[in-house]
């Protein structure tokens, strides 16, 4: 357990390692990153000013450890547009982002587990193949068009559910629900294959030889091995989940750290930018750590190893 | 097993067939024109009065006056050009990379492959917005950030077909000839592999279309006056009170294209459903 | 209750899975009875249906496979097509089976005292937490767990193989069915360890008085524990009798072949006598007579190959499905044959 664990704490370090250094380079997509910084309408004596004053007359490794340095004291600049560090203007965005895209991974994990429970229980081979068809297409569909077919229909032809922005708390619902659809989609055809290639195993055959009905069977010890392989998956989708928000925020006006993000690539507020993918990829890489010692905890076999 | 096609395969090829025709036939229709803006005519309904079916705009026009059918035609070539473009860009990384690793192991191996499995720990579409902010938007940057971006299963598979095949016949007898690295694995390895690989493109078109159009629909991809489905989309959502179709029409076309991609993959691929998940890309 | 029949009846029973090309025949008119207090030794090579014919007898046929003819009876009652809720009644308390691989059979994310505790709380509802919790360490201390209270919260994969196989006994035996079914319980399992099982196998049976049905291609088991054989070939029966009379005086070329295969390789007789072939695949089985194409005595008889032979009397409590069961004798007598002593480990 603790060999599993300190190797995936390392594989986090090197992901995030990954990430520092592709935004490091994406900074110099045009030369120098104080181009991004001060923003297009920058003279070119303050670009070099700037480029001083960062210390980017120095050379490429050196600049590249003072950029760790920066990042690790939470250091991305001033935005351009706010005045203000651009670090706290994403962590005061954050907890709204978490809510949306935790409420919608809830969702899609509730709605599918459901379903592939009702579709093993009920073992009608129609409603298992019309699931996956059905979920096929929501996955192919890109989340932007099914957010704007969800707001026509709720919002503009029956008037039922808000639009736009947080206002009131039902105004949730339909970002979360427009996010969950891909999940829900996901997760029925991930538990529909967990649950098959559970239910011939030698175990399901035992307990059924005890006289135990389908449902204590499959809810006593289908679902539990079932969940295991899912969970994996679910970790890194909870990541893109949240790396993901940033265009169902911008449909629906959502206030997150995604449509800040969003915010600062058409208002050329590159601070604001980096300091969002630096942040949102961090917990994205916390969270697949984070379920990397969940499925420890749900598996025996690698808790005890 | 039967000699009818199911049911599927009929609704999806229907499905493409609509875009196709609308892709391919439209640009030679006499009204074809994308540009042409006529502030006069703006906001026509489709199928209404200025737009019944022979007329110059069947479709409508959108909001500054510009026919929606034909802007549809050339949004389409584009986002499918740019969508193959993006495949085979993938296809060619992913199979050298993957070749490498499966073939020569070892380093190559722990090095590329250590390299996909972060790209799965790392949220792919923000770091293509931050890229595409910092890069400035266009086609060019487009392709080319997408197609670093999707080549890791390319590269899984052509590196586990690499790897198995080094063990059979006729690529160890090669090796006793002392033939050259580079043409074993031009000549045998790659016509095995390329195959295979060509079938995940088709269906991976879908996904290269989806990021294509959500990329667009931000703004950050295709740019005006280059009119694309998700550019259309964005503009159409802004005057979804008083006009849904500028938003409908385009958003039923792309509905046509992906899910009609998407049954035919489901098609081909059910009773595998254990299909590698794709995670999402917009 | 019909003291006087047999426990257990299986007549005529044909079992079918789906296959691409058709249902595919596994079990192919099988019939044999269990006595009271009576051990029956199922023997065959793998594919020869004897494992399926116990699961349909349980009731635990996996899907795409159906009981499409015959009949099984339990203490003289019709179970071939018994509701859910009445079949759940009988398993795991009137009968009980253990399986092959101790391995897989137990549940990986539960503990063992849990998965005990499943079964005895299964058919008894009256207990209290406390009292399953005892029942449970009391059957694992019976099949000799060490430590089995402190066990309790062991999880499967920290149990050897032979462990866990003790470990299904005990479940198994935990309201003390009249019918154990023993589904080659040592196969999975280390040389050592197989005598181990078997021992605390044979020692709750002797306590229970259940009647067991053991399968196994293990003639050494059969010589040791069993009191009847059942021969099954390509689905069907080819010989059934004592297991004494089995192993001095077969009647049927093929439990020949079997018990001359036995002989470990040392010995050279047991390489002059091999079975040559295959099994055959249920959908390939020849007309007549399902052993004839591997037979050393058919060859080039006509009936063999256009006649099924019935199991027929060759003496006392002794049936021989073969046509020619009374040449058996004469032609396997070149061959030395090991008696159930030699057998026997």
């Amino acid at each position: 357990m603790v060999r599993f664990l300190s190797r995936r704490v390392l594989r986090a370090l090197v992901s995030l390692l990954g990430v520092l250094t592709i935004v490091f380079f994406i900074v110099r997509i045009n030369g120098s990153p104080a181009v991004l910084l001060l923003g297009p309408d920058a003279s070119a004596e303050a670009v070099a000013d700037l480029d001083r004053a960062l210390g980017l007359d120095r050379s490429l490794p050196v600049q590249y450890l003072s950029f760790l340095r920066s990042t690790a004291v939470g250091d991305f600049g001033e935005s351009l547009n706010f005045n203000r560090p651009a670090l706290g203007l994403i962590l005061a965005r954050l907890p709204d982002t978490l809510l949306l895209a935790v409420s919608a991974f809830a969702f899609g994990l509730v709605v599918a587990f459901g379903l592939a429970v009702v579709a093993e229980l009920w073992g009608n081979r129609t409603f298992r193949d019309a699931l996956l068809w059905i979920g096929a297409v929501v996955q192919a569909v890109p989340t932007f068009l099914l957010g704007i077919v969800l707001i026509l229909v709720f919002a503009v032809t029956l008037r039922l559910l808000p639009a736009l922005g947080a206002g009131s708390a039902t105004s949730l619902i339909l970002p979360a629900v427009t996010l969950g659809c891909f999940e829900v989609a996901l997760y029925v055809r991930l538990f529909s294959v967990a649950i098959a290639e559970q239910v011939g195993q030698d175990y399901v055959r035992t307990a059924y030889a005890k006289g135990r009905t389908k449902l204590q069977v499959t809810l006593g010890h289908v679902l539990p091995n079932a969940v295991l392989p899912v969970v994996t998956v679910a970790g890194i989708n909870l990541g893109q989940l949240i790396g993901g928000t940033v265009v169902v925020e911008t449909v629906f006006n959502w206030p997150g750290a995604g449509s800040l993000i969003y915010q600062g690539v058409t208002g050329r507020d590159y601070p604001i930018v980096q300091a969002g993918v630096v942040v949102v990829a961090t917990l994205f890489i916390l969270i697949n750590l984070g379920v990397d010692m969940l499925y420890a905890v749900l598996d025996p076999r690698v808790r005890l190893s | 097993m039967t000699a009818r096609p199911a049911f599927s395969v009929l609704l999806a090829s229907a499905m493409l067939l609509v875009v196709g025709v609308l892709v391919v036939v439209v640009p030679f229709l006499p009204h074809y024109d994308t540009a042409t803006q006529d502030l006069a005519a703006a906001q026509i309904r489709p199928f209404t009065d200025g737009a019944h079916l022979l007329g110059p705009h069947p479709l409508g026009t959108d909001s500054l006056g510009r026919d929606v059918l034909s802007r549809l035609a050339l949004a389409g070539r584009v986002s499918i050009l740019i969508a193959v473009g993006v495949v085979l860009l993938n296809l060619v990384i992913g199979v050298v990379l993957g070749l490498l690793a499966g073939y020569f192991g070892g380093v190559f191996d722990h090095v590329i492959m250590g390299v996909a499995d972060i790209q799965l720990t790392i949220p792919v579409l923000l770091l293509l917005i931050a890229i595409i902010a910092a890069a400035g938007p266009s086609i060019p940057v487009l392709v080319i950030t997408l197609g670093v971006t999707f080549w890791v299963r390319y590269g899984r598979v052509s590196r586990v077909i690499a790897a198995s095949l080094r063990e059979r016949d006729f690529v160890s007898a090669s090796v006793t000839f002392g033939a050259a690295d580079v043409w074993i694995l031009g000549r045998h390895l790659l016509p095995t592999v390329v195959p295979q690989l060509v079938v995940l493109g088709t269906f991976d078109i879908g996904v290269i279309i989806t990021a294509e159009a959500s990329l667009s629909y931000l703004g950050l991809g295709v740019q005006p006056p280059t009119p694309s489905w998700g550019g259309m989309i964005a503009d159409g959502q802004r005057f979804l009170q008083t006009n849904i179709a500028l938003c409908l029409v385009p958003a039923v076309v792309v509905f046509l294209l992906l899910g009609g991609l998407a049954i035919l993959g489901q098609h081909y691929t059910s009773g595998r459903a254990g299909v590698a998940p794709t995670g999402r890309v917009g | 209750m019909a003291q006087e029949g047999p426990l257990l009846a299986v007549r005529d029973l044909v079992v079918e899975f789906a296959g691409p090309a058709g249902p595919l025949r596994v079990v192919d008119g099988v019939s044999l009875k269990l006595h009271p207090d009576e051990v029956l030794a199922i023997v065959g090579e793998s594919g020869s249906g004897k494992s399926v014919t116990m699961l349909a007898v349980m009731g635990l046929l996996p899907a795409g496979a159906r009981i499409t003819g015959g009949r099984v009876e339990f203490r003289g009652r019709d179970i071939t097509h018994l509701p859910r809720p009445e079949r759940r009644s009988l398993m795991g308390r009137e009968m009980s089976m253990i399986f092959q691989d101790p391995m897989t059979s137990m549940n990986p994310v539960r503990t063992i005292g849990r998965q005990v505790a499943e079964m005895v709380r299964q058919h008894d509802r009256t207990l209290s937490r406390a009292a399953v919790r005892a029942r449970v360490v009391e059957l694992l201390e019976m099949v000799r767990i060490p430590d089995a209270a402190g066990r309790y919260r062991s999880y499967p994969h920290e149990f050897s193989g032979g462990m866990r196989q003790r470990v299904m006994i005990a479940m198994a035996v935990a309201h003390d069915p009249a019918l154990l079914i023993a589904d080659e319980p040592t196969t999975a399992l280390d040389v050592t360890i197989q005598a181990q099982v078997l021992r605390v196998l044979s020692r709750i049976r002797d306590r229970s008085r259940a009647s067991m049905v053991l399968i196994t291609h293990d003639l050494g088991l059969v010589a040791e524990f069993s009191d009847r054989v059942v021969v099954l070939y390509g689905g069907r029966v080819m010989e059934t009798g004592p297991v004494g009379r089995i192993f001095a005086e077969p009647r049927h070329p093929y439990t020949v072949g079997l018990l001359a295969s036995s002989l470990r390789l040392d010995t050279p007789v047991g390489d002059a006598y091999a079975i040559p072939g295959q099994p055959p695949r249920p959908d390939q089985r020849p007309e007549g007579c399902v052993f004839r194409p591997r037979c050393g005595l058919g060859e080039g008889r006509a009936d063999c190959g256009a006649v099924v032979p019935v199991p027929g009397p060759v003496g006392a409590g002794h049936e021989a499905a073969c046509h020619h069961h009374d040449l058996v004798a004469a032609w396997s007598a070149p061959v030395a044959l090991p008696g159930p002593a030699e057998v026997a480990r």
